[in-house]
């Protein structure tokens, strides 16, 4: 689904990224990991367009994806969250969900009318189940910027998944969570890629990425070290040196 | 009950250079480039009906649609500046603008005399064409175009690019058409209402229009409110109908005024048709019934 290939990105001298590879399948969930400044969000940023890649390229379903902009790789199906929330503060929980549905609109008619169209009551029922799914019911109205942590963590990953992306990326889902949280979010996780969409999770938490994921990358200074599945990666020499550092 | 209508007239005018401004506001673009467009409207509109004799409602949508060309020219390359230097980029505009017409002298002879804009000396002359049913046509059709606006997933959109860019083209939102096009807009509006105005007052001069009316048009916007579309038409009636009503206190007027628009700003700091608003609905913000799903389950 989606395919990696040689992807670098450089900040003047830093290399933030340098020849990374990787490939995503359809339903598969991805767990990228790796120290702080690793590169993973930079790996995140550059595949969703807010950084242009110094060299390599990227591709999502066949769709070479390298240059475009950020609305039209969302268009192509790669939705992502944030990992320092970015929502529409002022919007209510609806209309940040309902914002991203815009590129589904097939009609021009729903897209510019004042007055609901029906494909516009069939994108709010949509929107109203996953506010449902993700717990937001009674904070419905409420603008988003008066949730709580934990909900508008779980705002952003409604607002993602209400845009039917075929390739999700996850930046840091878990951060802040709680335990009871934090066993929702596996089971939501596994739900979404049960549900045929490729999920790439970057997260510290290794709990979750250990029980999610179906294969790990591990990053360290922008260069991949080791990726396979989960039992693999927490036995290879190579990642705990570069977690835990050097023994003596 | 002629000065109360002239200042309805007035307000009038002013809602439609507030609903200008509040159309880049909406899109988070501070812009003082508003009065720069309204000019144009108004000496475009002035020389097109008293010069050339066209009629009011092709002149004023030609210099509407002249200042949102040039707002696309002006509006593109302002999208890579935000905030003070977005500000500073606007109000030189409308200098550069203010100044030209300090220096445009175009005269034509009819009837014997000589009309049309005199450099320093302004555009006298202007034939009256326009009085309330104008203005208020005018008002009703822009605040329909807003309503409509916000009620659409084209307002969703704009809404999105004020509060957050980055994650608005994240959501798909195509930001560079939806910032040009409301900065066009604005123009657009800017433009036509300037041109109402100057064949309502019959005589301008480019010192009309300098920083000072840039600053009051900034003024009804953020008093009146910057999130819903009668935010600006209130703080406009509001700015406008003020220093009529105060003139009891004579020669206090000016500073009555000013402390009144001082503390409306205090007490009202998102506007005070926001500000109302969400006072109002946090009082009927209920909870509704407890959630079915979510991490609450367990």
């Amino acid at each position: 689904m989606l395919r990696i290939t040689n992807l670098s990105k450089s900040f003047g001298g830093l290399q933030a990224l340098s020849g990374l590879s990787l490939s995503v399948g359809a339903g598969e969930i991805f767990g990228l990991i790796g120290p702080n400044g690793s590169g993973k969000t930079t790996t995140i940023n550059v595949l969703t367009g807010i950084y242009l890649a110094s060299g390599g390229n990227f591709s999502m379903g066949g769709h070479e994806l390298t240059d475009a902009k950020p609305e039209v790789i969302a268009r192509a199906g790669m939705v992502r969250t944030f990992q320092n929330l970015r929502l529409f503060s002022s919007h209510s929980v609806m209309d940040n969900v309902r914002t991203g549905q815009s590129i589904l609109c097939k009609s021009m008619l729903s897209r510019f009318s004042a007055f609901a169209t029906k494909e516009e009551l069939e994108l709010r029922r949509e929107a109203d189940a996953l506010i449902e799914r993700f717990g937001l019911w009674d904070r419905r109205d409420w603008p988003a910027g008066v949730l709580s942590y934990g909900e508008k963590k779980r705002l952003e990953m409604a607002r993602a998944l209400a845009m039917r992306p075929k390739v999700l990326l996850l930046d840091e889902p878990a951060a802040g969570m709680n335990a009871v949280e934090l066993e929702w979010l596996m089971k939501v996780i596994r739900e979404i890629g049960a549900s045929g969409v490729s999920v790439v999770l970057v997260e510290h938490h290794m709990k979750l990425i250990m029980n999610v994921c179906d294969n790990i990358a591990v990053l360290n200074f922008g260069a991949k070290i080791a990726e396979g599945a989960p039992v693999a990666i927490s036995c290879d020499p190579e990642v705990i040196t570069a977690y835990l550092g050097k023994s003596h | 009950m002629t000065a109360a209508l002239s200042i309805l007239e007035l307000g009038g005018l002013n809602v439609l250079l507030a609903l200008s401004v509040y159309a880049t506001f909406k899109v988070g673009q501070f812009s003082l480039a508003q009065v720069g467009f309204w000019s144009i409207g108004a000496y475009g509109t002035g020389i097109l009906t008293s010069l050339y004799g066209l009629p009011l409602l092709p002149a004023v949508l030609l210099c509407g649609l002249g200042s949102a060309v040039i707002g696309l020219l002006l509006g593109y390359p302002c999208l890579r500046i935000r905030g003070i230097y977005l500000a500073l980029a606007t109000v030189a505009f409308s200098e550069v603008v203010r100044v030209f017409f300090h220096n445009f002298k175009f005269q034509v002879e009819r009837d014997g005399k000589l009309v049309g804009p005199d450099a320093s000396l302004g555009f006298r002359g202007i034939e009256v064409l326009t009085a309330w049913p104008q203005i208020l046509c005018a008002v009703l059709i822009l605040i329909f175009v807003f309503a409509w606006i916000e009620r659409s997933r084209l307002g969703l959109s704009a809404n999105a690019v004020r509060e957050d860019e980055t994650a608005a083209a994240c959501a798909g939102v195509n930001v560079v058409a939806i910032k040009v096009g409301m900065f066009a807009f604005g123009a657009f509006i800017a433009g036509m209402g300037g041109g109402l105005y100057s064949t309502y007052v019959s005589f301008v001069n480019s010192d009309n229009f300098g920083f000072h009316l840039a600053l009051l048009s900034i003024f009804y916007v953020s008093v009146g409110g910057t999130e819903r579309f009668y935010g600006p038409v209130i703080g406009a009636l509001l700015l406008t109908a003020l220093p009529e009503l105060l003139r009891i206190t004579g020669d206090f007027r000016m500073i009555v005024y000013g402390v009144i628009v001082l503390a409306l700003m205090l007490l009202f700091p998102r506007g005070v048709a926001d500000e109302l608003r969400l006072r109002v609905g946090s009082l009927f913000r209920r909870a509704r019934p407890a959630a079915r799903s979510g991490p609450n389950d367990y």
